[in-house]
């Protein structure tokens, strides 16, 4: 099966996604906009690459498999994680908000919906789409960040 | 964008080259630049909106990024605070241009900007895909062996094996 992104990431020179990554369900919580007129509500289920193709050219984006991230989602395995992350990030930035959502929407990843990586200590993962996924049909917004 | 208030500036006048993130979620939060004499410069990102992203930029000592790392200060007090008296903001489009630049004194930075007292240094918050990124802010922070194999102990939780050498999850 293809994958969402799969023009940019068979350019790659690692193997995308990650092997370790499987297909499976999986409840998952996202930072979303969730004001339907607020200007970044359309880039909730595009991954970083897409919504900045430029930054690919940086130093963060350097290594293949960095890139390979950054065509990837971020989720958490609860709500209570996806919170706990949001209020550590805000200590260190209290306007973060305004970067990486202001809602956390609630969904149910299928397993014909892409490959997801280990759940790593404090709950999130990550997902590479494949090809016929949409999410943004399916989540709901479940709780407001602030 | 918050309203900012400060002196503007036509460019920004340093040269500085990126080093390390030391905060990551979708995207830099803080990051460790470095000018061509080595002395170390902070990008903190403080906001966006359509066309830039906003970052305050300042210069700390290595002493005080050590005492950062090792959360002896917040990044709250290294804002507040910073070395040469004044802060740089800068705006960032996405081709990476500088849109504009103020100097800013700390006491004029918008509440938004500025981080909790809390606001604590740990490694969990670096970018989990960046597995040279420890190694890096190590070195950066600690000059003497010895001192880096105390830092190592208090971190990890254990001995390195040979100190100078240390090997790093």
């Amino acid at each position: 099966m293809s994958f969402k992104y799969q023009k940019y990431i068979e350019a790659l020179f690692v193997h995308c996604p990650p092997s370790d990554y499987v297909a499976k369900e999986r409840m998952a919580f996202r930072f979303v906009f969730g004001d339907t007129y607020h200007k970044n509500y359309k880039n909730n289920f595009l991954p970083v690459l897409i919504i900045k193709p430029t930054r690919k050219n940086g130093r963060r984006f350097k290594k293949d498999s960095s890139k390979c991230q950054g065509y990837a989602l971020s989720f958490f395995d609860t709500l209570k994680n996806a919170k706990e992350k949001y209020a550590e990030i805000k200590k260190d930035n209290p306007n973060i908000s305004e970067y990486i959502g202001t809602h956390i929407a609630e969904g149910i990843i299928e397993k014909e919906e892409g490959v997801v990586s280990k759940t790593d200590k404090k709950g999130h993962f990550s997902l590479h789409e494949f090809e016929e996924t949409n999410l943004d049909k399916k989540f709901r917004v479940v709780s407001s960040l602030d | 964008m918050q309203k900012i208030t400060g002196y503007s500036l036509e460019n920004f006048p340093l040269n500085l080259r990126d080093i390390v993130d030391l905060i990551y979620f979708d995207g830099p939060l803080l990051t460790l630049f470095e000018n061509e004499y080595g002395d170390s410069y902070l990008y903190y990102w403080c906001d966006i909106d359509e066309q830039c992203n906003r970052w305050l930029v300042f210069r700390v000592t290595k002493k005080t990024l050590r005492f950062y790392i090792t959360q002896k200060l917040a990044l709250r007090e290294l804002i507040l605070n910073p070395v040469d008296g004044f802060l740089y903001s800068i705006e960032l489009d996405d081709d990476l241009q500088y849109r504009q630049t103020y100097l800013i004194s700390p006491p004029n930075l918008p509440p938004k900007y500025i981080p909790a007292v809390d606001s604590y240094y740990d490694f969990s918050k670096l970018d989990s895909e960046d597995t040279e990124a420890k190694g890096l802010i190590l070195e950066k922070i600690w000059d003497e062996k010895q001192e880096l194999g105390h830092l190592l102990i208090k971190l990890f939780d254990k001995h390195p094996t040979k100190i100078g050498e240390p090997s790093f999850a």
